[in-house]
């Protein structure tokens, strides 16, 4: 946990642009108080509103949990617990099957903000609030002015058992009550609080929707999840295959800026900035530093040697390199260091926990925007069964009526409407769904060419993961991608890949109900016309009946069988390809 | 008394019945065929449309093409039609054999239930099943009439002619200021006896009225016939009933206008919808004797005609593009010089004369001086 905590923080010191880091405003508010920035901060954090509270606690915990047995190669096994004691007041336990944590560590896993720091190594990580199991910590002692309880064994045996909260003057965790034990036979975490001022709901935005993405996005997984009307919920492990760990990488020169270059070179070993260069950034070598070197001596407002110390490097002078590695061109940054899920692992999971009758994906290789940072944008389409949001009963008159075309209906005759699953490095989107660049590729996708008439009202899921070392969120809330061209342009193309793929399962639906409904009038008929035909030609009734009713099975064996062929040879093409 | 003189029908009305009721049963047991073979079954007829009419030059009327349109049971566009048919064609059976005539309403109610499977009507209103009559008889080529399907009385006759229907003779000299009302059913009307010249069917039922004050049948010696507007096929089949059976020409009075001119066309040669109807329902040896666009010089009517409304300039062109209204040019001639003059005369405009204009001169000079459109 602790190593994952490093990883987070890391994550935060990423070439922003215009957002600003979680961190700069710790830093900020130091001096006076890390109770004060909590407590101003507490929207940026996810603390805001009931149910959005619940979700990043949940949220919290459980990417603690993922993250803790991904670090020791373990297949996660994660189970969540949510009780109700009160109006608004709750107690959620997460338990783990990680390594387990040392006591000092374990402690600051929950009672320090942000704990330690690295700067400049850029590496995918779920895009956690920033503020971590301490925040928490922060959120219960507020709420209910108790401690937050954890227990932790590691792979040793060696278990510590204690209650924790954030010491706000000195960010620094205070412990209570420990115990110390020894269990050989289990290892792990469990972190438990109780929280006012939360809500547990089962909408599209409470928590069991959130573990049921997080375990399609995440399917080497498993959860459990137990509500607080005493119902287990599980999410079976459908895929073995545990992430690699995401390798950290330098940044691409391309996506740096002044201000950064200014903050690089105030923290560097290096002596000469042009090594800090080599060594800040990928992709520059001796040559890349000559080029700039040339470009400051011929354009440069400001002439310099690249060979001066960095803590010598004035404003001007960096205004000159980012000026420089603009008009300079460098090899696209690498992009074997994304660690996308696997679109064959999404496509197994989510049969597994959406059950829908198709499922196609998309397979695009990972592209750059910015010039400097790279992503792959992973998306699948789920049609049919359990795929789609619920939108309420059928009324008993809808599949006659116009409009309501009867394959668009899920189990049960129940309406289904889209249901979109953003995710940002296997972690779920819950909020802010109409600013992300993927609610908006949707928008712009045209559905009708790919069978789906009406997107919105029939029952389709639409998956889609953003990877990259550097996600664009609109925000620090970080719960939306911003419409970034590159970025938004592959998540279409994405959608439109699958789109043609699920093109012909959603059609052979519609004609398959087709059929049925031809067959059922061909039936309904039946009964009238025979007897008609017998009174006309003085056949008994239940002879012409009979036979009638062979015939039309007949025909439609034929149907049948000629459609298997069709999808047949359609399957045979599309291997081709 | 009436089952007896119903039983001891013409002999003629007796055969037409025997003849569709064969062809219904014979319907029935194609149809029956294909099921035994093991095909979905389907039946065949002549298609009612425009491109599938031609006009038969040595018969001289319009008569189907040899284009066929088909129902099949397996079409869901047809199923339920298909069954509506088999319910007419199966009822019309029982109506034969029991020799009761049933109108369009009546076969409506009684053959209207539910079909519980799929909550449906066998037929939502009577116009569903008028469509069906209409494919059986262009199937069969049978009229509704012999179907014993009644469509609802709609004109009449006045004049020097008696006739008999189910046993009851129909003296047409007496009968009061109207006449007698031309019955959906006229398969089995027999001429007993009459004294006319010619018949005369006359589009507009006031100039009937006034015919018949001006006691028309006996100054000209005629039988006088209205369809109170586009003529109904009973009173087209009326018509040539009688002229079957008299000889007798038939003159058409109409309007002066595209409309009182396709009356006058669909009388003399059949319709398209009913072309298949033509050697039952034409009469091609039948005359026009006005109004014209020559009567409004030659009686001075320039006062009385009414202005052409842009609906009448494109019925004109329209019957202009018929290739059977091309043939005559002097009918090509009316409709041009209508068009030109941009007016139309009504029959009545004859009322600007005299009331018993029409009596006394209009119709005895056009007559005796043979003033005829072919």
């Amino acid at each position: 946990m602790a190593e994952k905590q490093v990883v987070q923080a890391t994550a935060k010191a990423a070439p922003a642009r215009a957002m600003i880091e979680t961190e700069e405003l710790v830093k900020e508010f130091k001096t006076h108080s890390v109770a004060e920035f909590f407590k101003k901060n507490r929207q940026m954090l996810g603390f805001s509103g009931k149910i959005r509270s619940m979700t990043t606690i949940v949220h919290e915990y459980v990417t603690n949990s993922l993250d803790a047995c991904e670090s020791a190669n373990i297949l996660p096994e994660v189970k969540l617990k949510i009780e109700q004691l009160g109006q608004d007041h709750y107690k959620v336990s997460v338990e783990d099957n990680g390594p387990g944590m040392p006591e000092e560590i374990a402690a600051k896993a929950v009672g320090q903000l942000l704990a330690g720091t690295k700067f400049h190594r850029l590496v995918q990580s779920r895009g956690q609030q920033g503020i971590g199991a301490s925040g928490c910590t922060m959120y219960a002692v507020m709420t209910t002015g108790k401690p937050s309880h954890i227990k932790t064994c590691t792979t040793k045996g060696e278990c510590t058992e204690m209650d924790v909260i954030v010491d706000v003057k000195n960010n620094k965790p205070v412990t209570e009550n420990v115990k110390k034990s020894v269990d050989k036979n289990w290892h792990g975490t469990i972190v438990s609080a109780e929280f006012k001022d939360v809500q547990f709901v089962e909408s599209s935005k409470g928590p069991l929707e959130y573990v049921r993405r997080i375990a399609i996005a995440n399917p080497h997984a498993s959860f459990t999840v137990k509500t607080p009307d005493g119902r287990t919920i599980k999410f079976s492990r459908t895929s073995n295959h545990i992430p690699l760990k995401a390798e950290p990488i330098l940044p691409h020169p391309k996506g740096t800026t002044t201000d950064e270059l200014m903050e690089i070179a105030r923290k560097t070993d290096a002596r000469k900035v042009s090594s800090m260069l080599k060594n800040e950034f990928s992709r520059m070598g001796d040559k890349k530093i000559e080029e700039i070197q040339e470009w400051v001596n011929k354009h440069g407002k400001v002439k310099f040697d690249l060979n001066i110390a960095p803590d010598a490097m004035t404003w001007q002078e960096a205004e000159q390199i980012v000026g420089a590695i603009k008009n300079t061109d460098f090899m696209a940054p690498q992009t074997d260091t994304l660690r996308p899920i696997g679109i064959d692992r999404i496509e197994k999971s989510l049969k597994s926990i959406v059950s829908p009758e198709f499922v196609a994906v998309s397979e695009r290789p990972p592209k750059v925007y910015r010039e400097g940072i790279p992503f792959q944008v992973e998306a699948v389409i789920a049609y049919g069964g359990g795929a789609g949001r619920d939108a309420g009963k059928a009324e008993k008159d809808d599949e006659s009526q116009e409009g309501v075309a009867p394959h668009t209906l899920g189990e049960g005759g129940t309406r289904k409407g889209l249901e979109l699953m953003r995710f940002a490095n296997k972690t779920p989107l819950m909020f802010d769904e109409g600013g992300c660049a993927t609610s908006a590729a949707v928008k712009t996708v045209d559905w009708k060419r790919y069978g789906i008439k009406d997107v919105d009202n029939e029952p389709v899921t639409v998956f889609v993961n953003v990877s990259s070392v550097y996600i664009p969120y609109t925000s620090a809330g970080k719960q939306a991608i911003s419409d970034e061209e590159e970025v938004l342009t592959e998540i279409r193309y994405a959608l439109m890949d699958a789109g043609r793929r699920i093109d012909r399962f959603v059609r052979g639906k519609a004609r398959a109900h087709e059929r049925a409904l031809k067959k059922k009038r061909l039936e309904a008929y039946l009964p009238e016309t025979a007897k008609a035909i017998a009174g006309m030609s003085g056949e008994k009734e239940s002879v012409v009946l009979k036979k009638m009713t062979e015939i039309i099975e007949r025909k439609f064996e034929e149907i049948d069988l000629e459609a298997e062929e069709e999808a047949a040879e359609e399957e045979g093409g599309g291997d081709a390809e | 008394m009436a089952k007896e003189s119903r039983k001891g029908g013409m002999a003629r009305s007796e055969e037409t019945r025997k003849q569709a009721l064969e062809k219904l049963e014979r319907f029935g047991t194609d149809i029956l065929g294909e099921i035994n073979k093991g095909d979905p079954p389907k039946f065949e007829m002549p298609a009612r449309t425009l491109k599938n009419v031609l006009f038969d030059e040595k018969r001289n009327f319009l008569v189907r093409g040899e284009g066929m349109a088909s129902r099949k049971y397996i079409n869901t566009a047809h199923t339920r039609t298909f069954m509506q048919t088999m319910l007419v064609a199966n009822a019309c059976i029982d109506y034969i054999k029991q020799d009761r005539t049933v109108t369009k309403r009546e076969l409506y109610y009684n053959l209207k239930h539910n079909i519980p499977s799929i909550n449906e009507n066998t037929f939502d209103d009577d116009t569903e099943s008028g469509g069906v009559i209409n494919d059986i008889e262009a199937a069969l080529d049978v009229v509704r009439t012999q179907l014993h399907l009644q469509a609802k009385g709609r004109g009449s006759v006045y004049g020097n002619i008696t006739l008999a229907q189910v046993g009851h003779e129909i003296d047409c000299t007496k009968l009061g200021r109207g006449g007698w009302t031309i019955p959906g059913y006229v398969e089995d009307v027999v001429v007993k006896d009459h004294d006319a010249k010619f018949i005369l069917a006359v589009e507009n039922d006031a100039m009937m009225s006034r015919l018949i004050e001006e006691k028309a049948h006996e100054k000209l010696n005629c039988i006088l016939v209205t369809g109170e507007g586009q003529f109904p096929t009973a009173v087209r089949r009326f018509i040539r009933v009688v002229q079957d059976q008299t000889k007798l020409p038939v003159y058409a009075f109409n309007d002066g206008d595209p409309y009182g001119f396709y009356i006058y066309v669909v009388l003399k040669y059949g319709s398209i919808e009913l072309a298949h109807l033509s050697d039952r329902l034409a009469i091609p040896n039948s005359k026009f004797i006005g109004m014209t666009m020559d009567d409004i010089e030659t009686y001075d009517l320039h006062n009385v005609t009414e202005k052409l409304d842009e609906q009448s300039r494109k019925r004109i062109r329209e019957l202009l593009q018929y290739h059977w209204v091309k043939k005559h040019p002097e009918w090509t001639r009316q409709l041009e010089l209508m068009e030109k003059k941009g007016v139309r005369i009504e029959q009545q405009a004859l009322s600007n004369k005299k009331l018993e204009f029409v009596v006394t001169t209009y119709l005895p000079e056009k007559i005796e001086n043979e003033v005829f459109l072919p």
